[in-house]
């Protein structure tokens, strides 16, 4: 691996495949903020589009990691072309996965269980549920929940027998969360909690022989049942993502997570539909168009902190691939293609509309959607004065979004950064396979390196995080814990609530700065490995500066122990960047959201969906529905 | 006995907490649990030794430095103090790659050392650097003594190409003749590179090494040209496929004892705070 910069070249050595290796050629694709050059895999996806000259013209819209790292920043983006759920909706629509309900039975107590068998690609997977009859509570659908959960979904990898099936849901009697084992033919748990207000009132209307109202379901983000995490990748003895063969399709970060949210997605809709049916055999089911508007619901809590303070590499990747992106729609002029503004103008007017019309639970820490609505319906104004003037061929895509940061709320800013990678959809699609191969990079010491390099390495890549006042008052006032609550993780105040001994990492500043000041206690040309050997505890902070030297957008900059980090900032990146819309923080450590808003049910997979389903046209379908009451 | 499947990456994310239970820092438990995931993966034996160590390991000494005695030609002599492999294994795996690196083949060797089931975890650290790797060692009087624990051991590790060369067993008459000739034919070790390899196995066969434990580790670059051969040339060693064994873990899991999963999981709940009004409040919307 090489670290770049303008004024300095070293020679790292690592055991990190090509693709990962940056950019080594004559040319380097240096940022102009002295990031890191791309790594290989992406500069060749440069190069495949724009040629080497058009290399430079993409790389000096990079937005240098100072202005989109920081928590307020990262908790602007919104889902985009590259997110993981579209990814994995692209995958599933291309290669037409057949999704075949096999059996669906519901009792007078709302009692369900039932399972699909699934066609994906060449390799078959299968879904199981069970539901559990409804108790009368709002479950808010966290890990302190454990296993008392309105539904729980089991996504097997290949094709279970019944028996298996029936063997797994009986499992599920188990109501203690250290109870409920499984096996490696397992990819995980879907544990799911209906929502109260929608999907009582979405049975009621089918069993009265109507369609539900599509306003009002909008009105609170358009689902039926609510997501509460994914219990897998080797939980409770489920398959390790490591065990997946290397060409099967949830060998993908994130894919096995999200097939069971999707499935989740479908079982919601039949499952309201088979209430219906048990409470009159003559009531209406689901409309095709009100199914695929349905999405799922999504709770997660502040884990996701110190589940991205673990593995920085991935959400590296996850703004690399954003951020290029973006930046090659920014080099592109507004009117080169008119297909493709045109493309854009629609796709603002339809996030508009989802805008105006999804509403969230709490607009508290977040831009409102109602600015937002606004604010995208200026732009999409600007965008057809800009291709109606006449010296419309000078405007570059980067010229709108720098007049838009001037003018508008990050989170719009953010949402037409998203668009414009959508029509761009051949550069998106190229860059998003490097999200697997991002996922390979391993962190590991590299014992020979010299004192001196790794000093360097820290001036030019965690200058930001040395001049970090943590001395302040507040800047280390919290720390993450495990609750006895099932393990899940909290955050505490230091001196006031116990078990700061067992605090989860997540002070990467703190650690950075440990680390320099104890390295001015060698001697340059002294190996770091005799540093390990006078404090092992430093293992861990050198090899992640080692491992993420030539890693671009490599950190989260902020202080996540300080005062004033709202974790909702983060919980919002992660969950945009696995693909959920209308995220609503509803205290400063939970978020709300949606996902597969749109995407085709499984009934239009088979049958060759449309790709284009973001922002559904629920105006229409609305006044549709009200008009049909 | 009743056993029940449990994953790798299951023992990975409870084994760090585990770890803490016992007394490992976040940061030493973070490179430390993956000798218990590669040991339980390959031998069926880490997560038994957690539950049969449980309380020797919260006394062992912890912290501080690796002390080193003597240093001389890329050779290091280290006082572990009566620490566990845990700790001490990792940081001297990396000395010993940074004096390989410089010096072409580099050797540690480890006195009063404990948790010795785990070392042949340590040859992955090595192999994944590309680097070939030798360690030898015996267990001490002091050490966690489990039925199915190794006592004393060596092992003899490098990548040719995409394929792993592994060569185990446990010390016999023989260690000498088949340590010897890899050295001189596979690993290409000059004369004396081999003859201090030697002089480390002769140290573990002395009383000091059974009366305090011992381990010795041995890190040399690989020349693939001269491995072309390499199937020739391990006629009779008793070769090892950890790398199967570690993949089959991986897609299926490993059969673990149900009180060893059971240790597993309550030391993990002993990182796990009291839960406060304080804490409950945060569940809530």
């Amino acid at each position: 691996m090489i670290l770049n910069t303008s004024k300095n070249d070293f020679q790292l050595r690592t055991n990190q495949d090509s693709e990962l290796s940056t950019c080594t050629t004559s040319e380097p694709l240096t940022y102009p903020s002295g990031e890191p050059p791309l790594p290989h895999y992406l500069a060749q996806v440069v190069r495949s589009f724009t040629g080497a000259k058009g290399v430079s013209e993409v790389v000096r819209w990079l937005r240098p990691p100072s202005a989109c790292m920081t928590p307020d920043a990262l908790g602007a983006f919104k889902a985009s072309r590259v997110s993981f759920s579209q990814s994995l909706a692209r995958k599933m629509i291309n290669e037409r996965w057949r999704i075949e309900l096999k059996c669906f039975e519901t009792n007078q107590e709302g009692e369900s269980s039932g399972w699909y068998e699934i066609q994906a690609g060449r390799h078959n997977l299968t879904f199981a549920l069970r539901s559990f009859a409804w108790d009368g509570i709002e479950k808010v659908g966290r890990r302190a929940d454990g296993p008392l959960r309105d539904l729980l979904g089991v996504l097997f990898v290949g094709k279970a027998s019944k028996d298996r099936i029936k063997k797994e849901l009986a499992t599920f009697d188990a109501r203690a969360e250290n109870e409920l084992r499984t096996d490696a033919t397992v990819a995980g748990w879907n544990p799911a909690n209906r929502s109260v207000r929608f999907f009582d009132y979405t049975v009621d209307s089918l069993a009265s022989g109507r369609q539900p109202d599509l306003a009002y379901l909008a009105s609170g983000g358009g689902y039926l049942l609510r997501n509460g995490g994914f219990q897998g990748s080797g939980r409770n003895g489920s398959l390790s993502f490591e065990g997946y063969a290397a060409d099967h399709p949830l060998k993908h970060p994130y894919f096995a997570d999200l097939f069971g949210l999707y499935m989740i997605r479908q079982v919601s809709i039949d499952l309201v539909n088979s209430l219906a049916r048990e409470r009159n055999p003559q009531a209406a089911q689901l409309s095709p168009e009100i199914s695929k508007f349905i999405g799922v619901g999504n709770a997660s809590g502040q884990g996701m902190c110190v589940a991205m303070q673990r593995w920085p590499h991935w959400i590296a990747s996850w703004v690399t691939t954003r951020e290029l992106c973006l930046a090659y729609a920014k080099s592109k002029s507004v009117t080169a293609e008119t297909a493709r503004t045109d493309k854009l103008v629609s796709l603002i007017s339809r996030a508009r509309r989802h805008f105006e019309l999804v509403k969230l639970e709490s607009e508290e820490f977040v831009t409102s959607r109602s600015r937002i609505a606004s604010e995208l319906g200026i732009i999409r104004d600007w965008v057809e004065d800009i291709t109606q003037s006449l010296n419309c061929s000078e405007t570059l895509w980067g010229d709108v979004v720098t007049r838009c940061e001037e003018n508008f709320s990050r989170e719009t800013v953010e949402q037409l950064g998203s668009l414009l990678i959508e029509i761009f959809p051949e550069f998106a699609d190229a860059v998003a396979e490097y999200l697997p191969i991002a996922a390979r990079l391993h962190r590991d010491v590299i014992p020979e390196m010299e004192v001196s390099t790794l000093k360097e390495i820290l001036r030019l890549r965690y200058d930001w995080a040395l001049r970090c006042n943590m001395f302040k008052d507040g800047s280390r006032q919290h720390f993450w814990y495990h609750s006895e609550d099932n393990g899940e993780q909290r955050r505490g105040e230091r001196i006031i609530d116990p078990h700061e001994e067992f605090e989860s990492f997540i002070d990467h500043i703190g650690a950075v700065q440990r680390l320099a000041s104890t390295l001015a206690e060698y001697h340059n040309h002294c190996p770091v490995a005799e540093v390990i050997a006078d404090e092992p505890d430093l293992a861990f902070i050198i090899s992640r500066v080692q491992y993420l030297a030539n890693v671009p957008f490599s950190e989260i900059r902020g202080n996540l122990i300080d005062r004033e980090f709202i974790p909702a900032q983060l919980i919002r990146f992660m969950l945009s960047s696995l693909g959920m819309e209308c995220a609503s923080p509803l205290s400063v450590q939970y978020v709300r959201g949606v996902f597969f808003q749109g995407m085709p049910t499984s009934d239009e997979l088979a049958l060759g969906a449309d790709p284009d389903w973001l922002f559904p046209s629920i105006s229409k379908l609305a006044t549709s529905e009200t008009e049909l009451k | 006995m009743r056993k029940l499947p449990v994953s790798l990456g299951e023992i990975t994310r409870e084994g760090i907490w585990a770890l803490r239970a016992l007394g490992y820092s976040y940061f030493i438990a973070d490179r430390a649990t993956r000798l218990v995931v590669w040991t339980e993966a390959v031998h069926q034996t880490g997560l038994k030794f957690l539950r049969i160590g449980n309380e020797q390991l919260r006394k062992l000494p912890k912290g501080g430095p690796l002390t080193t005695v003597d240093i001389s030609d890329n050779s290091r002599l280290i006082d572990g103090g009566g620490r566990s492999i845990l700790e001490l294994g990792p940081p001297a795996i990396d000395l010993t790659t940074a004096a390989s690196r410089k010096g072409s083949f580099g050797q540690s060797v480890i006195w009063n050392i404990n948790g010795l089931c785990l070392a042949d975890a340590l040859s992955e650290i090595a192999i994944s650097r590309d680097l070939g790797v030798i360690l030898i060692y015996r267990s001490g009087m002091s050490e966690i003594r489990g039925s199915q624990f190794s006592r004393s051991g060596w092992l003899a590790s490098f990548r040719h190409g995409e394929n792993l060369h592994t060569y185990s067993s446990s010390l016999n008459e023989k260690t000498g003749a088949y340590l010897q000739h890899l050295s001189e034919t596979a690993l290409d070790l000059d004369k004396g590179s081999v003859n201090k390899l030697l002089e480390n196995l002769n140290l573990a066969k002395t009383e000091k090494a059974a009366e305090d434990g011992y381990l010795s580790i041995s890190i040399t670059p690989v020349d693939q040209n001269w491995l072309s051969d390499v199937n020739e040339k391990k006629q009779g060693l008793p070769e090892v496929d950890y790398t199967r064994r570690l993949k089959k873990a991986e897609k299926q899991g490993v059969m673990a004892d149900h009180k060893d999963f059971l240790n597993l999981y309550s030391l993990e709940y002993e990182t796990w705070a009291p839960t406060s009004e304080r804490s409950k409040k945060q569940a809530a919307f």
